[in-house]
Formats: C-alpha cells, sequence, structure tokens
C-alpha cells in the first residue's frame, strides 16, 4: 500500500462520512446504517483503476473554488445581462478546442465547469477536441479557456502535456 | 436585522436571475443559446437563494445540506447541459458526419 | 416576515409558466428537453423558499432528492427523444 492509496481511502472515507452527517442530520442511531454504505463506498472506489487520480488535492481545491465561484458569478451576470437587453446583441458560434488535459477525471471536471464560465458551453467531445459554443463570437481567442484548463490542471497537481498553447487554433467550424 | 434583510436582497437578486434565465429561454436564437441562459443563470439565481436561506437558518448541519443542494444541481445542471447540446448537434449537423466518425475510430483505436 | 417569501415564491412559479412557453413551442426536440433542467433548478429554489415560510427544514431532503432525480430525467429524455432523427 503506498501513500496514494492511503491518503485516498483516508479523503473518501472523510467525505462520504461528512456528507453522511450532513444527510441525517447528525442523527447517531443513523451511522448504523452510514458506517457500512462508506466501507462499500470506499471498497468500490478501490476497484477502481487509477482510483487515487479521482480526487484532486486538497490545497488545490481550496486554490479552485474562489475562482469557481466567482467565474460562475461572472457567468450568470453575464448571461442575465443578455438577456435582459433590450436588444439581442448575441453572436453564437462553435469553436473548436483542443484538450491538453489528459483522460479521466481532471478532464471531466474541465468540461463542466467550461459550461459556467462567461459565455462558454461545451457542447460536444471529439476524441482530443471539445466542441465549444461561444456567445460573443470566435475573436475574443481561446484565452479564458487556457486559463480555467491550467487551473483544473493545477488542481489535479497535473502538468499539462502539450507546452505550446500558440500551437493550438480557435478557428470557427461553422458561422 | 442587518442579516435578515441581507438574506431579503439576496432572495429578491435570485429570483431576479431566474426570470433573466427564463426570458433568455423565451428571447434567444437557438438551442445552445437558450442553454447559456438556462444553465448558468439559473445556477446562480438558486446560489442567491440558498444563501439566502443559510442566512436564516441556525444550525450548520443545515448550511452544509443547502450548500449540497446547491452543488448537485450545479453539477446535474452541467451533466444536463452537455447531454443536450450534444445530442442536439448530432441531431441537426450532417456536416460533422466524417469529423464524428474519424473520432470515433481514434476512441476505439486508442 | 414571511409575506415577501410567498411574493418571492409566487414570482418563480411565473418564471416556470414563462419557461414553459418555450418547452410546448419548442420548435426543436432539443429545446423540450430543457424541461427537465428548468423543472430541476426552479423546483429547488421553489422548495427551498418553501422551507424557510414553513420553517420545515425536512423540505431540505425533498429538495436534495429533486436535485438528484433531476438529471436522470434529463438523461432519459436525451436517450429516448433523440435517437430518431429529426
Amino acid at each position: 500500500m503506498n501513500r496514494h492509496m492511503a491518503s485516498s481511502i483516508a479523503s473518501t472515507t472523510l467525505l462520504s462520512g461528512l456528507i453522511w452527517w450532513i444527510l441525517s442530520d447528525g442523527a447517531l442511531e443513523s451511522w448504523i446504517i452510514g458506517v457500512p454504505a462508506i466501507l462499500l463506498i470506499v471498497g468500490w472506489s478501490l476497484s477502481q483503476q487509477n482510483s487515487f487520480q479521482s480526487l484532486p488535492r486538497f490545497f488545490g481545491l481550496l486554490e479552485f473554488v474562489p475562482y469557481f465561484l466567482w467565474e460562475s458569478l461572472r457567468g450568470g451576470i453575464d448571461v442575465a445581462r443578455l438577456a435582459l437587453a433590450p436588444s439581442t446583441s448575441i453572436n453564437p458560434c462553435f469553436i473548436s478546442f483542443d484538450l491538453q488535459l489528459p483522460k479521466g477525471p481532471a478532464q471531466r471536471v474541465f468540461i463542466n465547469t467550461v459550461s459556467l464560465l462567461p459565455g462558454t458551453l461545451s457542447a460536444d467531445l471529439l476524441g482530443e477536441q471539445l466542441i465549444v459554443h461561444r456567445l460573443r463570437g470566435a475573436s475574443d481567442g481561446d484565452q479564458d479557456l487556457r486559463e480555467c484548463e491550467r487551473r483544473v490542471a493545477r488542481m489535479y497537481g497535473l502538468t499539462l502535456t502539450d507546452a505550446d498553447p500558440g500551437q493550438s487554433s480557435a478557428g470557427a467550424l461553422r458561422p | 436585522m442587518t442579516l435578515e434583510l441581507l438574506s431579503v436582497l439576496l432572495a429578491i437578486a435570485g429570483v431576479v436571475f431566474f426570470f433573466a434565465g427564463a426570458l433568455g429561454l423565451l428571447r434567444f436564437p437557438d438551442v445552445y443559446s437558450r442553454l447559456h441562459a438556462l444553465t448558468k443563470a439559473d445556477n446562480l439565481g438558486l446560489g442567491l437563494i440558498v444563501m439566502a436561506a443559510i442566512l436564516q437558518s441556525s444550525s450548520p448541519a443545515q448550511w452544509l445540506k443547502l450548500i449540497l443542494i446547491w452543488l448537485m444541481v450545479m453539477l446535474s445542471g452541467a451533466v444536463t447541459c452537455h447531454l443536450v447540446a450534444r445530442r442536439a448537434r448530432r441531431i441537426d449537423s450532417r456536416v460533422d458526419k466524417t469529423l464524428e466518425s474519424n473520432a470515433r475510430q481514434e476512441e476505439s483505436g486508442a | 416576515m414571511t409575506a415577501y417569501l410567498i411574493g418571492l415564491v409566487v414570482l418563480l412559479l411565473c418564471t416556470l409558466l414563462l419557461g414553459l412557453v418555450r418547452v410546448f413551442s419548442g420548435p426543436s426536440r432539443a429545446d423540450r428537453m430543457l424541461a427537465s433542467q428548468l423543472f430541476g433548478t426552479t423546483g429547488v429554489a421553489i422548495i427551498v423558499l418553501l422551507a424557510l415560510i414553513t420553517d420545515m427544514n425536512g423540505l431540505h431532503d425533498v429538495a436534495l432528492v429533486m436535485a438528484v432525480l433531476a438529471p436522470i430525467t434529463s438523461v432519459a429524455f436525451v436517450h429516448m427523444a433523440g435517437d430518431e432523427q429529426r
């Protein structure tokens, strides 16, 4: 048993214990069901491959949450302003974005986060390409997506595979 | 008293975002833009309402439960949004058929 | 003091109705699939406010179950309604 595995077991146990405590309003007798359920969850997560990769690092999470909350606040305000404005000045289009994150939990977190960033929405995943729908046209580049990807990678303690982001294309797929 | 006032303001702001989301749903030109409105505005609205509820409840277990509710809705919103957008794209785009089958081959090859 | 909360719940119901217009009028299938998400999020918000009004913390569990079930209906929608070509 290596360190990764031990810390994975510990954090899975703590997390599911916390969730059980929330769900049961702290009722003491509910742990008769809670403890076996938590053991099942830990056992199941151990039987998955690469289970130690599936949880972000704790400090990484602390760093990511404020960014995420701020961006989703901006995203909500942005789209609400567009919806309430007297004339809709949106220019929707699709762009393709070359993913640098490896397949796995980090990539899934990134894909779901993109939908909450201002003006972007992940529409489809074709191999290593994420099709992103943008509300404001393709002109403003993909800096916000790169930034988000970098932060997700840091949360999981990963280094991005492609070291040259200048190569990636943000070409419009459809007008 | 100030907490209560803050809670009232947060709840009202939350409803405003829900209204904006519904309006966007009506006014935006295509499915994907409507998904933008539904996902982002409604998540933010729910977040504000949850915060308003947290300010008025006293036990920490309830705070955490409310936050858990918000997280669940946010997760399900993001996943649903991706699924619906993908389905919509695959229904109405025949242009990308070749691209898609290429990607499938890559996936099965890897 | 809860009067304003009741007003907010009524407003939320109105936005739900407004959103339903889009669900009924379509035009594409994907537009109709938005219904489950609309109901999920707005329904949870209404239940959270109702829990404040009636001071029943048990309603939070209802909201949680609704939040968990909403994506399942969406997945079912997407899989069943989307397969045939339009």
